[in-house]
């Protein structure tokens, strides 16, 4: 039986490995995504820093108080121009009609208030859809703000302190790994989770609709190879690419953040401290019957399915049957326990989870393991049963 | 040596089905106790219009389908009880079989040959002797999917003939060749028959039927209407050709029915 298997097993590898279609989502696709998102947002995070450090800056400016510092302080930036009116309807007509991005109005008597210590105020008008810049605006008020504050701690001969009677100091006592772990640790299997049943979609369509449309199905059942040999030669293929799709896809995540420059070194240093054997192995041996399970779920349908095109409207929206599950695990407050530990793909969110984090409970793990080896099995056998059906492989 | 015994196939229908076919049954009878004999060095016909039942009959031989009843033993095995073994002995072969496109005709031989139990030198001793009969070598490893339609049938016959079966089943396999292409077929017939093997056809024309079949089942409405020799029919004729008294044997079969 197992010679059989094997020799369908290559057959069938060989010839998905020629499909243009499988080659795209299996290989290409997963290695590439991820290196071209962090490539193609890190030029694009550099391009907007770049521009906006460039950039002119104008703001129209209405004062209608006789003290000039807040004039001059503004007029003294870099890359800021300041076009001064008299009437600040115009300026807030301006700023709606986006003739301008930002308008400052500084209402008569504020030098005086200043001077007096009482609480001055400025109006800025922006528009709520176009909030490029505003943060520059506001630092430079600050800044302005505590120009006057240390003026007047030093009047009065005051330090800092008078105003700021004492600081906090934060200590996290968590790990990096265990916040990247629990913080961002649900990110990584919702990847693969996702990898795993796309990469395996297009290999089952073809592996069983596209042989009932080709018409070689026949002729391999009459071949003298029992149908679970057929069966298991075709799953097997089937599950190898969701597995080698969702590594593919996790290298090509590691690479594209190695590329990316937009993370700080320590979270790269903490990332690639994950990348070890244990790490690798705990997930394969959750990967490997995941995938079996995904076989499992896509063998029956692809089976069923007349035409190619019925396949696929078949098979595509089960993606958000996996998916959903996949994200469960990433809502804050679900927590990875004996009840969570035994529900399909849930669990595996939230075990890579706690194995990045390098918290994770071994019975818990062990009781997805085998609740994930149950399944495949299941699923094995509920194929064999659809398999021998002739009313579904001839329909 | 193929019995066929009794043999009857229902399938079963859906709602669907039974809407479009204006039947309230569960199931539709397809095949009523059909019985017949192929020998070992004859060729024998199955012959009847298109819905008549052959492909059935000849896909249950070939153990693609089961039986409801009844039974069918290649080369004195029961196909009920070890298809696969009886499938070992069997050639099937069909006018429209599909290929592997992304295979190249080597590859997709070998494929077949190892299925069979065949090992790697027997395989390549045999695939090279029904390459030089067919003149293949010059194709043998390009992809099928760009073969012709007459280089795409030769690969199909080498599948069908790899493990010198010593029964090979044909349903309707120059339907859709052009000429050239299915005179290889009728030479592989006649080839097989001379090779003392036992081949079953079906057919609906009845000029094929008559230039290679020795014994002659006639088929219409899942029952055998005719089933002896061919020149039984020739002798029992009562038209002037053999297409008409084909269509005459079909026509009182619906005025019976």
């Amino acid at each position: 039986m197992l010679k059989n298997t094997i020799t369908i097993f290559k057959k069938e590898l060989l010839d998905t490995l020629r499909d243009r279609r499988t080659i795209i989502t299996m290989v290409l696709v997963p290695i590439l995504v991820f290196p071209l998102i962090f490539i193609a947002s890190t030029r694009l995070q550099m391009s907007v820093m770049e521009r906006e450090q460039e950039r002119l800056m104008t703001i129209g400016f209405v004062s209608h108080d006789e003290d000039s510092r807040i004039k001059e302080f503004f007029q003294m930036q870099d890359r800021l121009e300041l076009i001064i009116m008299d009437d600040e309807k115009q300026l807030e007509q301006l700023v709606r009609s986006d003739s301008i991005v930002y308008g400052l109005y500084i209402p008569a008597g504020f030098g005086k208030a200043l001077e007096n210590m009482e609480e001055a105020s400025i109006s800025m008008f922006f528009s709520g859809t176009r909030l490029t810049g505003k943060d520059r605006i506001d630092n430079l008020l600050a800044r302005f703000e505590s120009m006057i504050i240390s003026e007047r701690l030093e009047e009065r001969d005051l330090n800092q302190s008078f105003i700021k009677p004492f600081h906090t100091e934060s200590i996290n006592v968590a790990t990096g790994q265990e916040m990247l772990g629990k913080l961002a640790g649900g990110f990584l299997p919702y990847i693969f989770i996702i990898f795993c049943f796309t990469g395996a979609m297009y290999p089952a369509i073809d592996l069983f609709t596209g042989e009932k449309e080709r018409r070689t199905l026949e002729t391999l059942l009459t071949a003298p190879v029992s149908r679970i040999e057929i069966l298991m030669g075709k799953m097997a293929v089937i599950a190898l690419t969701g597995l080698v799709s969702a590594l593919l896809a996790l290298l090509g995540l590691f690479v594209g953040l190695q590329i990316s420059a937009s993370l700080p070194d320590f979270i790269m240093t903490v990332v690639m401290g994950i990348l070890t054997v244990g790490f690798v192995l705990m997930l394969l041996v959750m990967l490997i019957p995941l995938c079996i399970f995904f076989a499992g779920l896509l063998v029956p349908l692809t089976i069923y399915a007349k035409t190619f095109k019925e396949a696929q409207s078949i098979v595509t929206p089960l993606t958000f049957l996996v998916i959903l599950p996949a994200a469960l695990g990433l809502i804050p407050g679900v927590e990875y326990n004996a009840i969570t530990a035994i529900i399909p793909i849930v669990n595996i969110t939230l075990a890579t989870k706690e194995i990045i984090a390098g918290t994770i409970h071994v019975p818990h793990y062990l009781m997805t393991v085998v609740s994930l080896i149950g399944l495949a099995a299941l699923s094995v056998v509920f194929c064999a049963k659809w398999f021998g059906k002739e009313s579904n492989i001839l329909r | 040596m193929i019995e066929v015994i009794n043999l009857s196939k229902e399938f079963p229908l859906n709602k669907k089905q039974r809407e479009e076919l204006q039947v309230r049954e569960n199931s539709l009878k397809v095949l009523h106790e059909v019985s017949f004999e192929c020998k070992p060095g004859r060729v024998y016909s199955l012959l009847g219009p298109n819905g008549a039942g052959k492909t059935t009959t000849l896909r249950i031989i070939a153990t693609i389908l089961k039986a409801t009843s009844g039974r069918v033993n290649v080369c004195g095995i029961d196909l009920n009880q070890n298809p696969s073994e009886a499938r070992a002995k069997m050639g099937f072969l069909t006018g429209t079989t599909g290929l592997y496109e992304r295979l190249t005709p080597n590859e997709m031989i070998r494929y077949f040959g190892e299925l069979n139990g065949l090992e790697k030198r027997e395989i390549e001793e045999r695939k090279n002797r029904l390459y030089d009969l067919l003149k293949m070598h010059d194709f043998a490893n390009k992809r099928i999917g760009k073969l012709s339609t007459g280089m795409r049938q030769k690969v199909s016959i080498t599948r069908t003939m790899i493990h010198d079966p010593e029964v090979v089943v044909f349903d309707e396999p120059t339907s859709g060749l052009d000429v050239i292409t299915a005179k290889n077929i009728i030479e592989l017939i006649r080839d097989c028959k001379d090779q003392g093997k036992t081949v079953i056809f079906s057919s609906h024309i009845m000029s094929e039927v008559d230039l290679l079949c020795d014994d002659l089942g006639i088929i219409h409405n899942g029952r055998i209407l005719f089933n002896d020799t061919m020149e039984s029919f020739r002798s029992q004729m009562q038209t002037d050709n053999l297409t008409e008294e084909f269509i005459r044997i079909v026509n009182e079969s619906e005025v019976m029915v």
